[in-house]
């Protein structure tokens, strides 16, 4: 898993969550976020 | 969850955003729900705790995946900003009403969302809580007042106000309020046309005390507007 959507997998406070998407590259991380997420909307769909 | 808050947060780009919710059916069964600023679902899914963890209910097996919990997203979508829920005898007792507000749900759900307005605010839910009087299985009745009871009232009944709404509440930094309406046997024996004028009278209250409730917490939230858009939609609602 790429360490960024580990980061945010990991990130239990949603302060901490947005201070890291605050600084990440947003338009290189949705495509690396739908691509993990599509999979799981058709199964487990609420993972945390 | 995780990703779909994060990319609540970042923007979902062209894609239709969706929301990960978890709540409690009926039957005490853990649910999630994937849905989109609608509440059109994309997905629903049941799950039953075995020891420490979660498992499908229809899942392929009983192996622990590793879920021990389930949790909504803290960073909703926007969503209607007016939101209610009928009390399980309606469809029953009051076809024509029940058709009617189901008829003007998506028209608040369509044209409504509550970022129109500002930050901060979530929804003002109203729970529709009709007189069971004429029910099949749980005969009883709602009256306002005391003073309102008939002398040779036989049935069991409840004194409910009309209107209360609670307390203004915060979730995850978003506001809230909750209310109840209690609809009496009176209501249910007036024709559509008068229902539907007095329930727009009672979102109009409605709406007016969530105001002044607001414009003391959140000063920079529209609320005029907040209150005057829903008007225009349930102006047309009655007139149809």
């Amino acid at each position: 898993m790429d360490s960024i959507i580990q980061t945010i997998w990991d990130t239990e406070s949603l302060t901490d969550l947005k201070a890291t998407l605050d600084v990440a590259n947003t338009d290189a991380l949705r495509p690396k976020l739908l691509e993990t997420l599509d999979p799981l909307l058709d199964y487990r769909n609420m993972r945390d | 969850m995780r990703l779909c808050e994060a990319l609540a947060l970042i923007g979902w780009g062209e894609r239709t955003a969706l929301e990960a919710n978890r709540s409690k059916a009926i039957n005490g069964a853990w649910k999630t729900r994937i849905q989109n600023r609608y509440f059109e679902p994309h997905s629903e899914r049941y799950w039953r705790s075995k020891a420490h963890h979660f498992i499908l209910e229809d899942g392929p097996d009983d192996h622990d995946y590793g879920e021990t919990t389930l949790a909504s997203q803290r960073y909703p979508l926007s969503k209607a900003p007016i939101r209610w829920i009928l009390s399980g005898s309606s469809e029953r007792s009051d076809p024509q009403l029940f058709e009617a507000l189901q008829d003007l749900r998506p028209q608040i759900i369509e044209r409504l969302s509550s970022e129109d307005y500002g930050d901060g605010f979530s929804f003002l839910g109203l729970q529709f809580n009709f007189s069971r009087h004429d029910d099949l299985y749980v005969k009883e009745e709602y009256y306002n007042s005391e003073s309102d009871v008939p002398a040779d009232q036989t049935l069991k009944y409840w004194i409910k106000p009309r209107l209360k709404l609670g307390r203004l509440t915060q979730k995850n930094g978003y506001w809230h309020v909750r209310g109840d309406r209690n609809f009496t046997r009176a209501f249910a024996e007036k024709t559509l046309p008068e229902q539907k004028t007095i329930l727009a009278e009672d979102f109009e209250n409605a709406l007016t005390i969530a105001k002044g409730k607001l414009k003391k917490k959140l000063p920079d939230y529209d609320v005029e507007r907040l209150n005057a858009d829903p008007q225009n939609i349930l102006k047309t609602w009655r007139a149809n």
